[in-house]
């Protein structure tokens, strides 16, 4: 009976010990910035028929908003229409994280002609089936996908299945610039939750 | 340069914690590796919770997307409360077998 106890103690004394370790590589050597270097995808800022930005978990604060992720992927796809790569803005999310981007694009000088609301997603499946129904109907085929570098690889495989040609315009690129070792733990966090995220979707035989 | 000084900071005071634990509290520096070692069984507890809380909340939210008519976000499991608690749960097991221990027989009251 005690042996039996002692083994699965033993067992967590060893995963204590690889945990620590793996926590110290993690937050204190650049490992994470070169895992997330070779999961990413690198930008291809081409001329294009859309620019698609994707919904970032639908928050808004209290000023309406959208996050911070939100936001920053709203403001990437601004200065790309900005610089002429296409001609219409298309933001996908909850109705109100696309109503803070609609504003903030307005706010910046996109005029409201330019910019296809797009809600009602949950998953980035549902933005990829919904948008490229949407967008083929229009004819439009090239796109700019705009998201995080860890997330484009399956968005850009859902995008494809849909129908459309994304090109990848990836935000908020930490590369071999995050050097804090908190930084380092939100970027291995990220890479996690996108590395269970694929498993996920290959499982349920969406990628 | 930041990596160095929280390592620095965490040396000096782990330094100090010793220094009081063996001179101030009488602690037997011999018995510093078992404590490493119960140290470790406490954190792997708490991986352990902290998967058994990730494998429980996926399979309760893709449940209930497949029953109910509302969608539930799988990033409602990326809260660094799970974390904490997880923390508090493999801690209190942790406590728990010590606290359950028999004492051995010469100890018993009688």
């Amino acid at each position: 009976m005690i042996a039996a106890v002692a083994s699965p103690i033993r067992w967590c004394r060893l995963l204590g010990a690889a945990t620590l370790a793996l926590f110290m590589v993690a937050a204190f050597t650049p490992a994470a910035n070169i895992l997330d270097a070779w999961l990413g995808i690198p930008p291809r800022i081409e001329p294009a028929e859309a620019i698609v930005v994707l919904g970032a978990g639908g928050d808004t604060l209290g000023d309406g908003l959208p996050n911070d992720t939100s936001l920053r992927r709203a403001i990437r796809a601004v200065v790309l229409y900005r610089q002429g790569l296409a001609p219409l803005l298309v933001f996908s999310g909850s109705p109100a994280e696309v109503e803070g981007r609609v504003e903030t694009a307005r706010e910046l000088g996109v005029p409201s002609e330019a910019v296809l609301r797009a809600p009602g997603s949950n998953t980035t499946r549902d933005e990829a089936v919904r948008i490229g129904g949407l967008l083929r109907r229009m004819g439009v085929r090239k796109i700019l996908l705009v998201t995080e570098a860890e997330h484009m690889i399956r968005a850009r495989r859902l995008f494809e299945r849909a129908g459309l040609d994304p090109l990848p315009a990836t935000v908020g690129d930490r590369g071999g610039t995050e050097l804090s070792p908190e930084g380092r733990l939100d970027q291995v966090r990220d890479i996690c939750g996108e590395l269970l995220a694929r498993l996920y979707y290959r499982v349920a035989g969406y990628l | 340069m930041r990596e160095a000084f929280v390592l620095l900071l965490v040396a000096l005071t782990s330094t100090g914690a010793w220094a009081v634990g063996a001179r101030g509290l009488g602690l037997e520096s011999r018995a510093l590796g078992g404590a490493v070692g119960r140290m470790l069984e406490s954190v792997g507890l708490i991986v352990v919770f902290f998967v058994a809380n990730l494998l429980v909340g996926g399979l309760l939210i893709v449940t209930a997307r497949a029953l109910g008519p509302r969608f539930i976000s799988l990033y409602y499991l990326d809260d660094v409360t799970v974390l904490v608690l997880s923390v508090v749960q493999g801690l209190a097991l942790q406590a728990w077998r010590e606290a359950g221990r028999r004492p051995p027989p010469g100890d018993r009251p009688t």
